[in-house]
C-alpha cells in the first residue's frame, strides 16, 4: 500500500514515528500522525485547513497545546478531575507509554509500532482515495482517514476552529476536484 | 496515605460534580491503560487466554472487547 503513497503522505507517515519517538510514545497514534501532518507546510491537505481558516501556524500551535494525553482519548477536563486526585495526568501517560516495570520502550528508533487506530487512519485514507478516484495516497487522503477514525485529538483540532468532518470533507472533495 | 484522603475528599465534596468527573476521568485512563497493555501483551505473543488468566476475567471477555477494535 505503501508505493501508492505521495513523497508528502511518505512524508507525514515517517514524520509520525518520529514524532511518537520524540515523545517517548509506545506506538503512533493518530494524534502523532496530525501532529507530522500539521508540521509538513505546503501541503494539499494543510491548504484545505488554511482555506478553511486553520491556517498551518495556527493548526501547529494548538495541535503543539494538546498535552500528551489527549492523544490516550483523555481531554483537559479528565486532567483537571484527575489532579484533584493528586494525578498528574501527562505524568501516568508517560509512564504507561515506557515500560511499567521501568525498561525502556519497547520499540526502537524508526520502527515505532503503528496502533490500531493509526493503521486504521491509513487504511481508510486508501479507501477516501479509492473514493475520489485518486490513483494515489496523497495528504489530502490521509486528513481525510483522520478525520473518519473519529480521533480524539483531531475532534479537538477540528473545534477549535469551529470546524466539523463536513466541512473538511466537502473542501476536500472540492480541492481534489479542481486538482483534476 | 495521601491519595486515598485525596480521593475522599473529590469523592465526597460537595459538589458531587468534581467527584464524578474524576470518576469518568479514572475510566477513560483505565480503559487507555487496558488497551495499551493488552496491544503489548499481544505483540509480545501472548494468547487471549493468558491476558484474561491476569486480568482475572474470562477469555470471551478480553477477546470480545479487544480483538476487532
Amino acid at each position: 500500500m505503501f508505493e501508492r503513497f505521495t513523497r508528502n503522505a511518505r512524508g507525514v507517515v515517517i514524520g509520525a514515528q518520529e514524532v511518537a519517538h520524540r515523545q517517548g510514545a509506545a506506538e503512533v497514534r493518530p494524534a502523532h500522525l496530525l501532529q507530522s501532518l500539521a508540521a509538513q507546510g505546503d501541503v494539499l491537505a494543510m491548504r484545505v485547513l488554511a482555506d478553511l481558516g486553520a491556517p498551518g501556524d495556527e493548526v501547529r500551535r494548538v495541535v503543539g497545546e494538546l498535552g500528551a494525553h489527549y492523544s490516550a482519548g483523555l481531554d483537559g477536563e479528565d486532567a483537571a478531575a484527575l489532579e484533584l486526585l493528586g494525578i498528574d495526568l501527562d505524568e501516568v501517560i508517560r509512564r504507561i507509554d515506557q515500560d511499567l516495570t521501568g525498561g525502556p520502550a519497547p520499540t526502537p528508533k524508526g520502527h515505532q509500532r503503528f496502533s490500531r487506530q493509526s493503521k486504521k487512519v491509513l487504511e481508510l485514507s486508501l479507501r477516501e482515495a479509492l473514493r475520489l478516484r485518486d490513483g494515489f495516497i496523497g495528504t489530502e487522503h490521509i486528513l481525510l482517514g483522520l478525520i473518519r477514525v473519529d480521533d480524539h485529538t483531531v475532534r479537538q483540532l477540528l473545534a477549535a476552529f469551529d470546524l466539523d468532518t463536513d466541512d473538511v470533507r466537502r473542501a476536500v472533495d472540492e480541492a481534489d476536484r479542481r486538482a483534476g | 496515605m495521601t491519595e486515598l484522603s485525596e480521593l475522599t475528599d473529590a469523592a465526597t465534596a460537595a459538589d458531587p460534580r468534581a467527584g464524578l468527573r474524576a470518576v469518568r476521568a479514572l475510566g477513560r485512563l483505565l480503559e487507555h491503560l487496558e488497551r495499551t497493555q493488552v496491544d503489548r501483551a499481544r505483540a509480545a505473543g501472548w494468547s487471549w487466554q493468558e491476558i484474561a488468566d491476569v486480568l482475572e476475567v474470562s477469555r470471551q471477555a478480553v477477546h470480545k472487547k479487544h480483538a476487532r477494535r
